[in-house]
């Protein structure tokens, strides 16, 4: 693992001037094509480090850097952009639009997108993926009409279907029951493997962050190595 | 199906289709005001065209003779001269109609002597050839509203005063004042539409004329007006643009002596001699111009009736005087039969020297070198008749015979003329028949009016000085009449004499042009309705979006940009609004019928009489419901200008949009904003005080920035409530909840605040007439009475002599003043009439005598010349050039209808053709004098010498009784046609206009308050809905329901309180100025429209309060939410 794919530096994090910072000059490498999970108690700044790593947070200090990319450098636009070639998002609440079907939400970061060739892709792309997760016979079913573990795997086709290099996913289980907590997982962990896309999750379950290549825990707004590891 | 931008939107729409119905339905009712409006411009103009195109017809071009009678058969030799024209003579005079033995009366008639050609000119008879046959002898043809007004049928007798032509124009000192009508009895043969011309007039008015037509050739007979039009109208299939000056040319080429009402004849069968002379007595000046000009040796012959010459003891009364001389003072005249008397009268030079005949110097006694008087009657400079005296020196005494003994020296005056005998004379002066002795009456039967002195021409027209001519006469050798016959009427301009063609189409289709854009006038009276209905479409799609807030953290999270987010919810918006609009058009066209209807029913003082058919064009429902797009989009981008550029994060936060940010402290500028809007408006009130006429105005102008003031004051209030208010009871954490949501409630107390102030404040406007009509700085300027006469009114009413002439009873009449108005017919500029004013009708008054008075309140006028024009009247007599007169208006008639100010000018053409300015020197506030341009007497008849007589007249009875008043002088003048109204009660007339629309705006503001009304309970909703989580906490620990919708109505009420608060404060300075002026207006409906939307405000809020707290409340714990 060499070609270091998101690289933080010195980063540091207050919501207000003066408050404590919840981040406080961390130094994170994440290559690509690996998984790291990023465990801690609640508010311990999990969701704020992992929405900075994905250009949803700008950071109080130090720089985020994404394939070489200084992303505290981008203009609003460049980082929508980022956000929606480069980087894929999975969150607790699958965040599904009730009025799309599931197809058409997976659809949705490709709307952006102006080549209509690269669109018509992307609509194969989606069944192809959606087929993969099991969901080749509800694409056209609404968020209504599905199970919550469906829901949420239909949010993590909707984050790979431009082809992102990582894969940010805040408490992906953390709203389903155990079955399909560890099929979301073994998906999870099948993507980044088989596609070489970076996974990093935020997470309570041990279960799942155990089955991540490394295990980072967050404490005191300081990152560390976890002690132990399942 | 492949995933698309539309596709999404289309799914959002559907989706969250229960607020998206209500943001169609919010610019439905934008789109119907907005399209509606537009409507109803479309209407009013078109029909104002239609009524244009029905009173004028076919015609295109009009030649009106007025007071001058040319030959009929000049249609006959102009149609020879231009080619696929259509011309009709008409013989056009006023008239009183009535019907025997029945109370039914109607005044300002317009009787008309048509035949068949006037029907051809027929919208009918024009578009399909078949035209209403004329009217037989003695039958009569009406239009319907005279036919409705006099309730008569086809076979019903009716009887018509219409005036008698005079052959000397009415304001010369001898023409002929009594019997200035004749009483014609006719049948009625029927009853004609619009389309028949029936509503014909060349003039737009307020109301269609009464018109009654009759035989032309049995006019004539009766009027003894044989062959003789006054009127000629000319159409051509093809409206040609410029038909007018076409036929002035065939009109120079066709036209003959006769048609200018002159004779070329030989006075006596023996003389050498022709003499050019007038039906109309004087010659104008024009023609003895041209006369001279084509042959300067001629003599110049001025025949007048004096009342005596006398010397101290002897007095013969009543004789004729000849002024004669050369007719050219630079060349003498050539020899002919008057040589003799003309070197007698030329030899007898100055000023005051007299030729006697012998046999008026034997009856004088008196002889060569004596001095004699001459008394006669003449026009003073106000233009009333008044008995002059002359001294004059006897410088020689001619026999009785040869040139001096030609009694065809008088010209046919009226009254005199035909008389055989002295008694039986008549003439339009008052004579006094017992002064005749025997002798005069010898002399009468053997000599006629042989004149018994002369003087010399320059001498008889300083003494009789006359503006329709200083000539009764123009002799020269009868070899020259051949020449003047051939040479005059080429030479001579017809326009001189007022005889020329007006283009009538052109200003008919300009004056189908509404004085006010009805289309933007309903915009603007729907101002607030269209503004509520679009903030409330904006709060009804922000708080859509706001409902969607984890949509945009999603499309943001995913990578879209906030502008790409931000037009795809705009896309939605745009589907919801043209879906709105198409449905709002609709809408509209039926706000186009209510309107309409509204403005034939209730809102009828608006229009008049005007009859209104609807009528949409495309333009106005597209235009209307682009617009209402348009407008919705903006609203809507507006009300999300904040919506899209939060952090995804926070939108993707499970509360993202409900835990607004807290109330900061009021920014600099809204505390210098609170401050400084008062102060500015305190100091406008005080510098233009309350009773100045720019008051109403500057103080509505003060009350918007209390307004403002009081709004940012509010936005303090809500921030020191937030802050201070103990929140230890129900109420006080109601009012601590108003400052939750700064923008909503800020937004909240706004809306209702300015609804409140505008239709409240526009009270201020209301014009109510004054409670004593004698008030003469009212607008009745002090009079009670306004009077107006169908048939003029020769003498002058201001002279004991006058108002004998008319048999005033001086006892019902003591103290009654009177000030005529002369009248120059043109457009009504009141509000009144829709119609775009061309040439609004003048009236001729004395300016001293309103000056003196006092009369009225100038609005505006423009600077004195000097210390002599103080008073704005005598700017009237003020002189501003050869060709401006000055004139004087009503200020909503120069503002409204005629589109003009102080300074600005109207263009008009005089008697003879010439253009001049009628330029605007001053303006009334809100008087009587609506709809006309009052300028000077003397400027009047000197541009319009036909404006023949007074025909209007301001009149003040003071405290005398007003019902006897009219009583006294309808029954004196009822021949006359006179048709008196309280001035209160024209002035209401007119008010009401502007009240009406006053209403209007009220009606339509009311209905954007409750727009309002139903946004605020909106927000209640809305806002409970957000903190369901919090009320169900509420219930949990022990709120009953009740409780609750307390604690949601206070917070509420306080903005519904606040909002009106401040609206009626600001509302009430700008009410100052008309409550200190007019105690009599009654602020009962204002106080009802303020409790009225309190109650309906308060309404919804509890109502919103009440289903916000209905069903489960307690499971908003459960969700979290």
């Amino acid at each position: 693992m060499t070609d270091t794919l998101i690289e933080l530096r010195g980063v540091t994090k207050r919501y207000a001037d003066g408050a404590p910072p919840v981040l406080h000059d961390i130094d994170l490498d994440i290559a690509a094509g690996e998984s790291v999970a990023i465990v801690g108690p609640s508010g311990c700044g999990k969701s704020t480090l992992l929405h900075i790593i994905g250009a949803l947070l700008e950071p109080s200090a130090g720089t985020v850097h994404f394939a070489g990319t200084d992303l505290t450098t981008l203009d609003a636009d460049a980082t929508a952009a980022l956000r929606n070639r480069e980087l894929g998002f999975v969150f607790q609440a699958h965040h599904l639009l009730p009025q799309c079907t599931a197809l058409e939400n997976v659809l949705l970061p490709t709307l952006v997108a102006t080549d209509r060739a690269q669109r018509q892709r992307a609509q194969e792309r989606a069944r192809t993926l959606l087929a993969d997760v099991g969901l080749g016979d509800r694409a056209d079913h609404r968020p209504g009409q599905l199970s919550g573990g469906e829901c949420q795997r239909v949010a993590v086709v909707r984050a790979l279907i431009n082809e992102p290099r990582a894969l940010l996913a805040d408490e992906p289980t953390g709203s389903l029951d155990g079955a399909n907590a560890e099929h979301l997982a073994d998906l999870l962990v099948e993507l980044n493997a088989k596609d070489r896309v970076a996974l990093v999750v935020v997470t309570h379950s041990e279960r799942l962050a155990a089955r991540m290549q490394r295990c980072l825990e967050l404490r005191a707004g300081a990152l560390a190595e976890a002690a132990a590891r399942a | 199906m492949s995933m698309s931008w539309w596709r999404l939107v289309r799914r959002g729409a559907a989706h969250y289709w229960r607020t998206n119905v209500g943001v169609v339905l919010g610019v439905a009712v934008a789109a119907a005001v907005l399209v509606g409006a537009l409507a109803v411009g479309d209407s009013v103009r078109q029909s104002l065209r239609a009524r244009a195109l029905a009173r004028i017809g076919a015609v295109d071009a009009a030649l009106a003779g007025g007071d001058r009678f040319f030959r009929a058969d000049l249609a006959d030799r102009l149609a020879r001269q231009v080619e696929q024209i259509g011309l009709a003579p008409v013989l056009q005079l006023p008239g009183v109609a009535s019907v025997p033995g029945r109370d039914a009366r109607a005044g300002i008639v317009e009787v008309l002597g048509v035949d068949d050609r006037f029907f051809a000119l027929s919208p009918a008879g024009a578009a399909e050839g078949v035209a209403p046959a004329a009217p037989p002898r003695r039958g009569a043809l009406l239009n319907a509203r005279l036919a409705a007004q006099l309730e008569v049928t086809t076979g019903d007798t009716i009887l018509v005063r219409v005036e008698q032509p005079s052959t000397l124009p009415r304001d010369t000192a001898m023409a002929t004042v009594d019997d200035v009508s004749l009483a014609l009895r006719v049948k009625v043969a029927g009853v004609l539409t619009d389309d028949a011309l029936g509503g014909f007039a060349l003039r737009a008015g307020q109301v269609p004329p009464f018109n009654l037509f009759v035989s032309l050739g049995w006019l004539q007979e009766q009027l003894f007006l044989d062959d003789r039009a006054n009127l000629l109208l000319a159409g051509t299939r093809d409206h040609d643009d410029d038909l007018a000056p076409v036929l002035d040319t065939a009109l120079r080429q066709s036209w003959t002596l006769a048609d200018a009402e002159l004779e070329l004849l030989t006075p006596s069968p023996d003389a050498a001699i022709f003499e050019l002379r007038s039906r109309r007595v004087f010659l104008d000046d024009a023609i003895a111009t041209t006369v001279a000009e084509i042959e300067p040796t001629l003599t110049g012959v001025l025949t007048y009736f004096v009342n005596a010459l006398r010397t101290d003891t002897v007095s013969t009364p009543y004789s004729m005087v000849t002024a004669i001389g050369p007719l050219s003072p630079s060349r003498a005249p050539g020899a002919d039969a008057t040589s003799p008397l003309l070197e007698l009268v030329a030899d007898a030079d100055g000023a005051t020297s007299v030729v006697l005949n012998d046999w008026t110097a034997r009856d004088l006694g008196v002889d060569v070198g004596d001095t004699i008087e001459a008394d006669y009657f003449a026009l003073d400079a106000s233009r009333r008749l008044a008995e002059r005296t002359s001294s004059l020196t006897v410088r020689a005494i001619v026999p009785l015979r040869d040139a001096a003994a030609d009694p065809t020296l008088m010209p046919a005056f009226p009254g005199l003329a035909d008389a055989d005998h002295c008694r039986d004379w008549d003439p339009g002066i008052p004579i006094q028949l017992d002064r005749l002795r025997p002798q005069d009456e010898k002399y009468w039967e053997d000599h006629r009016g042989t004149p018994k002195a002369f003087v010399t021409l320059a001498t008889g027209r300083d003494l009789w000085a006359n503006r329709f001519g200083n000539l009764t006469a123009i002799r020269g050798p009868a070899e020259l009449a051949d020449t003047l016959r051939a040479r005059l009427p080429r030479e001579l301009d017809p326009a001189g004499l007022g005889l020329f063609f007006r283009n009538v189409r052109g200003p008919a289709l300009a004056a189908g042009n509404a004085t006010t854009d009805f289309g933007g006038l309903f915009l603007g009276l729907s101002f607030f309705l269209i503004t509520a209905a679009l903030i409330l479409t904006a709060l009804l799609f922000a708080f859509g979006v706001e409902q969607r807030h984890r949509e945009i953290g999603t499309l943001r999270a995913v990578g879209w940009r906030p502008s790409q987010v931000r037009r795809a919810f705009l896309t939605e918006a745009l589907a919801l609004a043209v879906l709105g609009s198409a449905l709002g058009a609709g809408l509209g066209l039926l706000y186009t019928r209510a309107v309409l209807f509204g403005l034939a029913t209730l809102w009828r003082d608006a229009v008049g009489a005007t009859a209104l058919a609807f009528h949409a064009s495309t333009g106005s429902v597209v235009g209307g419901a682009i617009a209402a797009v348009v407008a919705a989009l903006l609203a809507i981008a507006w009300g999300l200008r904040r919506s899209f550029s939060r952090a995804p994060v926070e939108l993707l936060g499970s509360r993202a949009g409900v835990t607004p940010a807290p109330l900061a402290p009021p920014s600099r500028a809204t505390v210098v904003g609170a401050v400084a809007a008062p102060v500015l408006a305190v100091s406008i009130m005080v510098m233009v005080g309350a009773s100045t006429p720019g008051a109403a105005p500057a103080f509505f102008g003060a009350g918007f920035l209390l307004l403002i003031g009081m709004i940012l004051g509010c936005r303090w209030l809500l921030h020191r409530l937030t802050h201070r208010s103990a929140a230890t009871t129900l109420v006080g954490l109601g009012v601590r909840n108003a400052g939750r949501r700064p923008g909503r409630s800020l937004a909240t107390i706004a809306l209702l605040a300015s609804g409140t102030f505008l239709v409240v404040s526009v009270q201020a406007h209301r014009l109510e007439p004054p409670q004593r009509a004698t008030a003469r700085a009212s607008g009745t300027g002090g009079f009670t009475h306004f009077g107006r006469t169908t048939l003029p009114v020769v003498r002058d009413l201001t002279t004991a002599a006058g108002r004998e002439a008319y048999g005033f009873d001086e006892d019902e009449l003591a103290g009654v003043e009177i000030v005529p108005l002369r009248v120059r017919d043109g457009d009504d500029a009141s509000c009144l009439n829709l119609s775009l004013p061309q040439q609004p009708r003048l009236l001729g008054v004395q300016p001293a005598a309103l000056a003196a008075r006092d009369s009225f309140t100038f609005a505006a006028s423009a600077p004195p010349a000097d210390a002599a024009t103080a008073n704005p009247w005598l700017l009237l007599d003020a002189d501003y050039g050869p060709d401006v007169v000055p004139a004087i208006g009503d200020q909503a008639s120069v503002a409204w209808a005629m589109h003009k100010a102080v300074g600005e000018g109207l263009t008009y053409r005089d008697d003879a053709g010439r253009a001049f300015e009628v330029r605007i020197v001053g303006t009334l506030a809100n008087s009587i004098l609506q709809g006309t341009l009052v300028v000077a007497e003397r400027h009047l008849i000197a541009r319009f010498p036909s404006a023949a007589g007074f025909a209007e007249f301001l009149i003040d009875a003071g405290d005398t009784d007003a019902a006897a008043v009219t009583a006294s002088l309808t029954r004196s003048m009822e021949d006359l046609g006179l048709e008196l109204t309280s001035t209160t009660a024209r002035l209401r007339a007119f008010n009401a206009v502007q009240n009406t629309y006053l209403v209007i705006f009220q009606l339509l503001g009311g209905l954007g308050l409750l727009l309002g009304s139903a946004g605020l309970g909106m927000v209640v909703l809305r806002n409970t809905l957000e903190r369901r989580g919090e009320l169900a906490l509420a219930t949990a620990v022990g709120f009953a329901k009740p409780a609750v919708r307390r604690l949601l109505f206070s917070e509420h009420a306080l903005l519904l309180g606040l909002g009106l608060g401040a609206g009626v404060l600001a509302a009430t300075l700008a009410l100052i100025p008309g409550t200190t002026q007019r105690a009599d207006v009654a602020p009962w409906p204002v106080l009802l429209l303020v409790v009225g939307v309190a109650v309906s405000g308060a309404l919804w809020v509890w109502l919103s309060s009440a289903v916000a707290v209905r069903g489960a409340v307690l499971e908003a714990l459960r969700d979290g939410d």
